[in-house]
């Protein structure tokens, strides 16, 4: 049996649980009485540990045993979910993660850290009310022993049938245990019931086998119906006194039965001999006590797993679906056959939702990233000794899977960079006349085809006259008053940074401009907002999703080319006169501002003569901007990005392709490495705008 | 023809597991991630034999037992319940909502296949 | 489920596929008319797929039921499923007609 596949779902699962039972973990520490809470905390343990034990993971599944029986402790009420008790779950949940990847991901015995950290941890948990050793391994070590002679006789109780069992299972077991001597069914309760009820089971067998085992194999194989049956078993070997003893006390005609089924004379021939218990006998019926029922509810919905590269061959494929409906449409409407027509459309219609949906697999909660966020702030802020709450909302926003593990990165920094210089320490802020706690507000929500995700902090917010005294300094504002956004988006220059001091938390300033960076080559766009006294905001706007694109059209020497939207500033018509000009020029004056000039058809080295009237678009990004010449705007278009082949990956400027519903195929133009490539261009000598600002 | 054997667990890795170790013994699995996905799952259909958890979200095994009793399609179908060793009030739970088999978790593929064959034949 | 054909003396009696616990109840009810008049039974079980315990402590009974009667029981045909029952139950005189 090849497992090995099950335990990468395992170890995937085992994280997610993690995962939970941290979640739940924090909310304890301001919830203790929450039973949902515990009874998740208690869920995740018991889950790993049933699952670690399948595949034999000892280490794992060891600790999680003396785990779960602290936590069955709480979950029932017994012990109290106090503070010290949470942190002492949380080092244990952070063991149990350390221990998941040692032994299950790298396949390998736990190492010396984790033992040594393992054993103070377990005392821990001892002194705070578990057990103190963990119980004994479940499976019981059978010693080899010696063929022997049994005879197991069992008669069957009358509910047998009633409660799923079924006595021939039993005996085909017990069958397979050795090698059968003799067999014989027992159906004289049979003969004598009376009334016969079909349901109710009069059955029972005697069995001699030859088995190389002990008496309690035997018995366990009955384990089921314990105390609905009557069970002997007895090692004709060494007890055969025993035997005889057992069926000297049953009624005679069930002995003679019995003898003669077993191919033995009846009676048997030997003196009297006193009455010894069988070697097993059945134990009495167990009292049944019946316990209220706990439901479970968690609003976990049913989910499956999918491969992401199956994913987005679906996702492909129905974008290869649109592309085709579209192109049978126009050749539809170029018959000018209406009810072809209009079968086309539906089919596009239904396509289209098609796609929607595919793409919608793709979208996952940002809740998730979220919470992770939880144990950060928690940690941080007591490390600096702050008291800091994290509020999140809108945590079911969803977005595109891919952005969402983009978004980690930067959103953790500007979480550290807010704790760290912008919320205030407790005593700064009584003074100030603000609760010691400071308050992080994480939020998402959708807005117009975007989602926007905000960090807001209830801090001293942004000290104007200090970030614009710092932007002169570093050459980054002239003389001339700029306006309150442009001077917040000099934060985000490289470079930039008013810390007084620099900790280890939030770097040396190279922090914004980078998160910047990252936000943008996701197509999105990051302000800052601070209005006075109520401290500040930075406000995230990402496409939806990653796989398509909202896109402006523009043709250039008959081919087609598509720029992203969010990087459009304007367009503006290139009067033919001014053609050559400009294009010796290499810039163009955009109101007062010089535009640098990117004739496409120079760049691509694209045959043939420019129309007469073509036109310029604005491009902008990192706080680059350009114009790019283009023969035609063809309008916006929104579509599906098909990724370029390794034959392209020399190529600089284009990003991607998409196919058009006529079957010609548009690339996406690159035009951040455009914008760069321009600044290397040493025939161009190129000036910084002087607005860095950018808003979708 | 093959047994069918209805495993509920919302482990995902213990279903898979299970269900490794059950099909090499010829039976058809069918496997559900809590009892209400379970009960949709049967929808009258035939089941020899049914493997549940009794920690679960959403319904779990005790209440899926009692659910999946009051059926007549299964009143006499044999469950085996997965249980663990500190959860011996559960056990007699669910001998009360009709699940006379257990397994105790953690347990290895060999000593589940032994239980089952203690209740069907393959 | 059960269908019975009378053949002069004896009874020709003819299963369906299950012969379980879930079935052995209203079988029972149904071949009690039969019962109630007690002759030699030969049973065609060639149809049956699946059979457990239950439905094989029913063919005890029935089988001893006749017995007990001055007649009996044989199996005429076994489908496989019956033919793996038979061989756990060597002393009872069930048996496939020879």
């Amino acid at each position: 049996m090849n497992l090995d596949a099950a335990l990468q779902t395992f170890i995937a699962e085992a994280r997610e649980l993690l995962q939970d039972m941290e979640q739940a973990l924090l909310r304890l520490e301001s919830e203790p009485a929450d039973a949902h809470c515990l009874a998740a905390v208690f869920r995740a343990a018991h889950t790993i540990k049933g699952s670690a034990g399948l595949f034999g993971l000892e280490p794992l599944v060891s600790f999680a045993h003396v785990l779960e029986d602290l936590l069955d402790r709480l979950r029932a009420g017994a012990l109290p979910a106090d503070r010290e008790r949470v942190a002492l779950l949380l080092a244990c949940n952070d063991h149990l993660s350390a221990l998941l990847e040692q032994v299950a991901v790298r396949r390998s015995a736990p190492t010396a850290a984790l033992l040594a950290a393992e054993q103070p941890l377990r005392e821990r948990l001892a002194a705070s009310g578990g057990q103190a050793q963990p119980s004994a391994a479940a499976a019981p070590t059978h010693s080899a022993s010696e063929s022997r002679r049994w005879h197991v006789s069992v008669r069957f109780g009358q509910d047998t049938f009633r409660h799923g069992m079924d006595p021939l299972s039993f005996l085909r077991y017990l069958d397979g245990l050795g090698q059968r001597e003799a067999l014989a069914l027992y159906d004289q309760a049979l003969a004598e019931a009376s009334p016969f009820d079909p349901e109710s089971c009069y059955l029972g067998f005697d069995l001699r086998l030859q088995a190389a085992c002990e008496a309690t194999t035997l018995a366990d194989a009955f384990g089921f119906v314990e105390g609905e049956c009557q069970l002997a078993i007895f090692d004709l070997g060494s007890d055969a006194q025993g035997y005889a003893a057992w069926l000297e006390q049953l009624p005679p005609a069930h002995a003679q039965w019995l003898c003669a089924a077993m191919g033995e004379p009846w009676p048997l021939p030997q003196a009297a001999v006193p009455a010894m218990e069988p070697t097993v006998a059945a134990p009495p019926t167990a009292t049944e006590q019946a316990a209220p029922a706990r439901a479970d509810a968690d609003g976990r919905r049913a989910w499956v797993r999918v491969r992401a590269d199956k994913l987005e061959a679906l996702i492909n494929l129905a974008g290869e679906l649109i592309t085709a409906g579209a192109g049978a449409r126009l050749l539809a409407e170029a018959q000018g056959h209406e009810p072809m027509t209009e079968a086309t459309v539906a089919v596009n219609a239904l396509v289209e939702q098609l796609l929607e949906g595919a793409l919608a697999m793709r979208m996952v909660p940002i809740g998730e990233t979220f919470n992770r966020f939880h144990r950060t702030v928690r940690d941080v802020s007591q490390a600096l000794g702050k008291d800091i709450e994290l509020v999140v909302s809108g945590g079911d926003t969803e977005l595109d899977k891919a952005l969402v593990e983009q978004l980690g990165d930067p959103l953790m920094h500007l979480l550290r960079n807010a704790m760290d210089h912008g919320i205030e320490a407790p005593e700064v802020r009584l003074a100030a006349g603000k609760p010691a706690r400071g308050r992080l507000h994480l939020a998402a929500c959708h807005d117009a085809g975007n989602i926007v995700v905000e960090l807001s902090d209830d801090g001293a917010g942004l000290d104007r006259s200090r970030i614009l005294a710092k932007a002169r300094e570093r050459g980054l504002l002239g003389a001339a008053e700029p306006s309150d956004r442009e001077l917040l988006a000099v934060i985000f220059e490289p470079g930039f940074s008013t810390a007084a001091t620099v900790t280890n938390l939030s770097g040396r300033g190279v922090g914004m401009d980078v998160v910047k960076r990252n936000i943008t080559s996701l197509r999105g766009s990051v302000e800052l907002l601070s209005p006075a006294g109520q401290g500040t905001t930075v406000r995230i706007r990402l496409p939806l999703t990653l796989a398509m694109i909202d896109g402006l059209l523009v043709e250039a020497a008959d081919s087609a080319y598509v720029i992203p939207l969010s990087m459009v500033h304007e367009c503006m018509e290139l009067a033919p006169a001014e053609r050559s000009t400009l294009r010796n020029r290499g810039h163009v004056d955009l109101r007062g501002e010089v535009l640098p000039l990117v004739f496409l058809r120079d760049h691509f080295g694209l045959q043939g003569a420019a129309p007469r009237r073509e036109n310029i678009v604005v491009i902008r990004a990192h706080g680059l901007k350009a114009g790019l010449v283009v023969d035609r705007l063809l309008g916006e278009y929104q579509t599906v990005i098909k990724p370029l082949g390794p034959l392209f990956s020399g190529v600089r400027g284009v990003s991607g392709s998409s196919v058009l519903g006529s079957g010609v195929v548009a690339l996406i133009l690159d035009v951040p490495a455009l914008l760069k490539h321009l600044t290397e261009c040493e025939s161009t000598s190129f000036i910084p705008s002087s607005t860095f600002f950018q808003a979708v | 023809m093959a047994k069918s054997i209805l495993v509920v667990d919302d482990s995902a890795s213990i279903r898979q597991v299970v269900g490794i170790a059950l099909k090499s013994q010829g039976y058809d699995v069918t496997e559900a991630c809590d009892g209400k996905d379970a009960l949709a799952k049967l929808s009258g259909q035939k089941v020899h034999l049914v493997i549940s958890d009794v920690n679960m979200p959403n319904m779990d095994g005790i209440t899926f037992l009692k659910e999946l009793k009051k059926l007549p399609a299964y009143k006499f179908t044999p469950v085996i319940m997965l249980t663990t060793e500190s959860q011996e009030s559960r056990k007699q739970e669910g001998q009360a909502a009709g699940a006379r088999a257990w397994v105790v978790k953690p347990f290895q593929p060999a000593q589940m296949l032994a239980a089952v064959a203690k209740l069907i034949a393959p | 489920m059960i269908s019975a054909c009378p053949a002069g003396e004896q009874l020709n009696v003819k299963l369906g596929a299950e012969l379980t616990i879930y079935q052995v109840g209203e079988l029972h009810t149904a071949a009690q008319p039969w019962l109630a008049q007690p002759c030699q039974w030969v049973l065609d079980l060639s149809q049956v797929t699946e059979v457990d315990g239950a439905g094989l402590q029913w063919l005890l009974y029935l089988h001893q039921h006749l017995r007990r009667a001055g007649h009996g029981l044989v199996i005429s045909h076994a489908s496989p499923a019956v033919s793996e029952l038979l061989q756990w139950c060597p002393n009872t005189g069930l048996a496939l007609a020879a």
